[in-house]
Parts: structure tokens; sequence; C-alpha cells
């Protein structure tokens, strides 16, 4: 849960409890739980497991599990999930994000004799602070930055999507109908009334 | 009452067989507004939309990651220029509603000095309009669309007051209000195409905050909810999944009809007058891609500006962190506005101004925005400010962007599945946009901190595409005149934001929707007879 309180969550039981009370739709709610019961595949396409999943670890820390952030971007990385655009003179992010990942196994070889998952912690931090900062050396058309921003949004966009992420992060989920802090009671009743769809019975 | 998205929908459309009056190119906030009112003039009309449609009940899911993508033009783009421009999810719409499924229902009108930039500053350029005759369309729309709004707007034009009463006001809105107020700015709660209350069978807002993953209670005025049903139920017949590829020119330099791949397979309407509807990047690209031995540079493009003068506004996320709840979440992003900044202000530096408005956002998104605020933000740094995330709150913008003929829309030498050459789209911003960003900035910080945060972090950003397609009244400097029609060709209209001249400090789509009311009653009230 947030570390100085505050959130509208406090536990997935609590999150769980919420969504049925809500009346979120059923094929949500089974999305979400299956996203919070962990990786239901292994990491076989974006590249190493292991150093996949150490990146992930380093990158965003918290209650999800850095195998499941893992697991997320090699089903993912190469979808569009609504953003289409890729930069003139960068691979496209299909290609990009693997070959991030070996750009980054060969630099942690090259400086410190051995894989980036096997370095030491401050090393492999400073592996990835060198890629963030456009650094790190890769094959031709390789942007260690945008590889960078674009690996990391998506390890995001599992963390914030996985119930795990949104109750550290105090977040109820979706279609709550309290909730909503300062507001007058009466709203929050006639809102409490009206679960989506209500108005078509 | 049923809402109206229940009985006027696909199930109960009419079929058009043959040549229509007019065939438009694209179902979002335009090309929605011109098929429902010349549908309901008797015209026989036909909407070509690219993507799906959606039902409010079947298909959207207040949640992030299964919403990406269902309505977001995300096909692959060719990016270029020193601004990272933000296209696909939340910029551009795909399916009936277009971009009105995602909008976050913001409705605000442009000001008299936004037409006549050129005049008043000496840069851009000056519509071929002006705001007077505009205004009509716009409390047209804005009745149509039952705005909710404060009972007085202390900004811009005189008007009357809104259909509908405001929104409440919410932590975040009390918060910067504050904060606001101490440094002497005004706020209001914004005017909102969200409805307050009940309307033709369409629930009020219900406060899920969810209005840009699709609205679940029809409160918002998505075109498919509320135009859409209307045109469909005036007979207007909206084909989805159709991609349009090429417009199709006679002899004459009239154009005859567009030809358009569905379901694999490649058809064509014929219509006396078409209608690009397909917004900043796709209206371009199918112009240029139309081109024949008479038009070898494209369509309409005889002053070659085609693609030129594209614009997007400056839409930084200023992200406070207080010591207090204030779940941003909790109802529409942009429920308060300030337009004390907005246009062109002696002493500034820099031309045209911006509006503030509160924005929210949901968690995968609220830590992507985190990280663009600079470098380090990873790791345990990270960590700590995705758990502050219930006592944020955050201020966006939108700042005006001045048109350059350099930012562009062009065609790529690779073609997409339908053999259609990709976009590249060329962007940066200038030196007043870089001005501008820097006083935003300054003033964000301050109405933050006076507002009692602690921390405030600056997420850069941008939104709205607009321009590409100008009108004007010189044929060798725009693309088509103020009746939208193109200079080249008698029957070839271009309505949606890609027309826009300048862009102001406010989201676009109420301006879109009244140019797309004046356009059809042109065309109704002889300008297609004109035409012919």
């Amino acid at each position: 849960m947030p570390e100085d309180g505050g959130g509208a969550v406090s536990s997935l039981e609590e999150f769980w409890e919420g969504l049925e009370a809500r009346g979120v739709e059923p094929d949500l709610q089974a999305t979400l739980r299956a996203r919070a019961g962990g990786a239901s595949r292994g990491i076989e396409r974006v590249g190493d497991a292991a150093v996949v999943t150490a990146v992930a670890a380093r990158l965003v820390q918290g209650d999800v599990p850095p195998e499941d952030l893992a697991a997320f971007l090699d089903a993912h990385f190469d979808e569009q999930l609504g953003r289409g655009d890729e930069r003139i003179g960068v691979m496209p992010r299909a290609e990009l994000i693997p070959a991030g990942f070996r750009a980054l196994e060969a630099a942690a070889r090259a400086r410190h004799g051995t894989g980036f998952a096997e370095s030491k912690e401050e090393d492999r931090d400073r592996l990835l602070a060198d890629a963030e900062a456009g650094r790190l050396e890769g094959e031709e058309g390789f942007d260690a930055a945008e590889w960078f921003r674009r690996t990391r949004d998506l390890l995001l966009l599992a963390y914030g999507s996985d119930p795990r992420g949104m109750v550290e992060m105090g977040f109820p989920g979706p279609s709550y109908a309290t909730g909503h802090v300062w507001l007058d009671t009466f709203e929050v009743a006639r809102r409490a009334e009206r679960a989506p769809g209500a108005d078509r019975l | 009452m049923k809402p109206l998205e229940f009985t006027s929908g696909p199930d109960t459309m009419r079929r058009h067989d043959g040549r229509v009056d007019v065939c438009i190119i694209g179902c979002g906030a335009a090309g929605s507004v011109l098929s429902k009112e010349l549908a309901e003039r008797s015209w026989s009309v036909v909407v070509l939309e690219a993507g799906d449609w959606l039902s409010t009940d079947d298909d959207l899911r207040q949640d992030e990651a299964t919403m990406l993508g269902r309505f977001d033009w995300d096909d692959r783009r060719w990016l270029q220029g020193g601004e990272q421009l933000e296209l696909g999810h939340r910029r551009d719409g795909r399916g009936v509603g277009g971009g009105t499924l995602h909008f976050g229902g913001v409705a605000l009108r442009l000001w008299p000095e936004d037409f006549e930039r050129r005049s008043r500053d000496g840069v851009g350029e000056d519509w071929p309009l002006g705001y007077a005759d505009l205004e009509p369309y716009y409390d047209r729309v804005e009745r149509e669309l039952r705005l909710s709004g404060p009972l007085s707007m202390p900004w811009g034009p005189k008007r009357d007051s809104y259909p509908q009463g405001p929104h409440e006001q919410t932590a975040r809105d009390f918060l910067i209000a504050k904060g606001m107020a101490e440094l002497g700015i005004e706020s209001v709660p914004t005017p909102l195409a969200i409805l307050t209350t009940q309307h033709e069978g369409r629930s009020p807002c219900m406060h899920y905050g969810y209005c840009q993953w699709g609205c679940k209670s029809r409160a918002k005025s998505s075109m498919h909810v509320s135009y859409v049903p209307k045109a469909v139920r005036a007979g207007a017949e909206i084909r989805v999944g159709a991609r349009a590829t090429r417009i199709e020119t006679a002899d004459d330099g009239r154009v005859s009809g567009v030809v358009y791949v569905q379901g694999g397979v490649e058809h064509r309407q014929e219509a006396d007058v078409v209608i690009v509807s397909a917004f900043c990047v796709e209206t371009p690209r199918l112009l240029l891609h139309s081109a024949t031995s008479r038009f070898p540079d494209g369509l309409a493009n005889a002053s070659g500006t085609v693609g030129r003068y594209l614009m997007a506004h400056v839409a930084d996320s200023h992200i406070g962190f207080f010591d207090q709840p204030v779940h941003m979440w909790s109802t529409a992003p942009g429920t308060l506005l300030s337009q004390d900044p907005y246009g062109s202000q002696a002493d500034r530096g820099f031309v045209g101004g911006w509006s503030w408005m509160t924005a929210s956002l949901f968690p995968a998104e609220y830590a992507k925005t985190l990280c663009r605020s600079g470098e380090g933000m990873w790791g345990e740094r990270l960590r700590s400010y995705l758990r502050r995330y219930p006592k944020t709150a955050v201020l966006g913008t939108e700042g005006e962007c001045m048109p350059a003929e350099t930012n562009r829309v062009e065609l790529a030498e690779d073609v997409d599945e339908f053999g259609v050459p990709r976009p590249k789209v060329s962007f940066d911003y200038g030196e007043n946009e870089r001005a501008m960003r820097t006083a935003i900035h300054e003033q964000a910080t301050s109405i933050l901190e006076a507002a009692g945060a602690d921390d405030v972090l600056i997420s850069e950003g941008n939104d709205h595409t607009m321009g590409g397609c100008r009108m004007g009244s010189d044929p060798a400097t725009s693309v088509v005149d103020a009746n939208l029609k193109a200079h080249d060709h008698p029957n070839l209209f271009v309505c949606d934001a890609s027309v826009f001249v300048t862009c102001g400090g406010a989201q676009p789509s109420q301006t879109i929707m009244a140019l797309a009311t004046r356009l059809a009653e042109h065309l109704a009230s002889g300008g297609a007879a004109a035409a012919a």
C-alpha cells in the first residue's frame, strides 16, 4: 500500500471485494485476477530470461514480481498497444527491444567479464543508466535511449495494470462506486445506485 | 427512455446501393456531425469508417491495458524531428466516434483573436473566416451536446449560459483552484461535453473517471452515443471496417468516388460529393496517395501545402504531490479550467498562450508520465513516487503551437497492408513554443506550490494534432476555402482539424463540430449545387 497512506484500497482482498461489490463486469474481473495470478508463461521471445528478469527487477521495483513483469514484456513487446509510431533511423520496436537485451548482455560481459544477470547490483544499475543516457552500443539502428524508454514503458504497463501494482499504489480498480474524497454524501449514494448499464433496465 | 444507442445502431441501419449524395471518409467528430446534419436534410449518406462500431456495454471496459488499441489508430507511422510527437493512443481515434471515444470532453471555443493571428501578431496566418462566422454553429453544437459548464465564463467572447450545470468540484479542483487564487488566477468548472443531468435516455456522469478509455455511463457525448444514432435514424449508413485507400477523379477534375477495402475486398463508392474527415495524418495521406497523371502531387495539392503546417498543442503535465488524499482518478479529467494565460499578452516574449486544466492519470499512465520528468526515474526512486499516487494532482496545459511549413505529413517509401504508403511525419516545436513552455513550467510550479504541493515534477508532452490541409482564401497557399471546398476540385471537401489555420490554446473538438455543422448547412443550402 502507499507508504504514507491515503490510498483507496489497502489489500488485494479488499480490492477483489470492491470489484464484486461494485458489479464490475465478470470478464474484467477474470482478466484482473489472471494478471494478479502471476505469469502463465515464461520468457520465450524477447531475450534471455535471466537478463530480461534482471532488467525488470532493477527498473520497476514493487509488489509485482519481476518474473511477471518480464513475462508481460515477452508477450507484448511486438504489439502496437495503441501506438504505432516509430522513429526514422531507429529499428522498429519489435527488433529494438530484443536488441537492447543483447546489447546489455554484451556490455556486461565486456565491462565486467560476466553476464548482466550475474553482475553486481551497482554494475547493473550503471549499465542501465548508460542505456537511459543513450551510451550503450548496439547493432545498426539500435538506439539505447529509445530502447530504455520503450522497455520501461512496457514494464510499467505490466505493473500498473496488475492489481498487485494497483494496490501498492492505493488504486481501487475500475468502476468504483465510492472512494471519491471530498464529495458530498448525497452524490456518493446516488452514484452507488447506478452501476454501468443500470439505465438499460 | 432508452439511450438512442440501443435503438438506432448497426442493426437498424439503412443500406445504400449505388451512387449516393455524399460519401464521408471517417466517422469521428466531423464525420458524425456531417452524417447527421446531412441525413436529416434527406441526403443519402455513406460514411466509411476504418474502425469498429463499439458497444458501450459490451466493448468498453474500465481498464487501461484492455482498452489499449481498441479505438486507437495505431498503424505504423514514421516520425522524425526534435519533438516526440504523440500519435495513436488518445490522439488519433479509430472506430465509430473517432477521437471522441477517447476525448476528455473538454468543450471550448476558439477566441476571435485566434482567427486573426497574422493580423494581430504578425505570425502564423489568418483564417478565411472569423469567429462571428462560426459562433452560431458553436451554439448549435453546444445545445445538441447539452454541454455542462459554469454559469458564466470569465474569458473569451460573450456567450449564453451552458445547457447544463457544471460538474461537481473535486479534491483536485479545490486544491488547484486554491493555488491559482493565491496567485490571482481565476478558475471555473470546465465546460464539458459530459452530462450532469439525464438527456435522451443517457445517464448523468457517474464519476467513473475513465472518460478517455471509453465512457461506461454514456454521460460523455462521444459521437457514438450522440450524433451517430441520430444520423442512423435519419437514414445514414455507417460502413465499419471500411478502409479508404484512394479518392478517384474524373477527367474534369471532379472527384467521382472513393475506393475502399472492407473484409479484404476492394469496393468503390460513387458519390456526388466526397468529404474527407480522416484527421490530420490520414487526411493528407489519402489526398497525397490519390495522385493521378493530372494531379501528380496529389489531390487538392496544386499549392503544395497538403500535409504542411501541422500543429500540436504544448501539453505538459505538472504533477504536484500533497500530504492529503486527492484521488485524482475519481472524476472526468479536465474539471477545472483557467484561461487567464490564454492568447497573446504583453511582455511575455512569445505569441499566443494557453489554457490550464486539471488532468487525471490512471496507474500505468501515471507511471509512464512520471518517467518523462527526467532521467533516473526508475528503481527505488520511481517506486517512492508510485506510492504517492493517491496524494497526487496533475495540472495540464493546452499551449498554442504556431504553424510551421516544415511540420508536415509526407508519404514514406514503404506501404501498409492495403498498398498505401505509410505516413512520414516531421515535427518540432519552434522558439515560440519553447519560450511558452518555460513560462508554463514556472507558473505551474508556482500554482502547485501555492496549493500546498511539497514536490512538483514536470513531464513534457504534446496533444491534439491539427493542420495539414489548412483553409485559406488564396489557392496558392492553402488547400480548402472558407467553405472547406478544395480549391482544385469542385466537389471535394475536407472537414476535420486538418483545416485549422492556427490552433489557439484550447481543445479542438468543438471547433471541428462547428465547422462540420456549418459545412452541412452550406452544402444543403446550395453549396452542393454549386459544386455540381
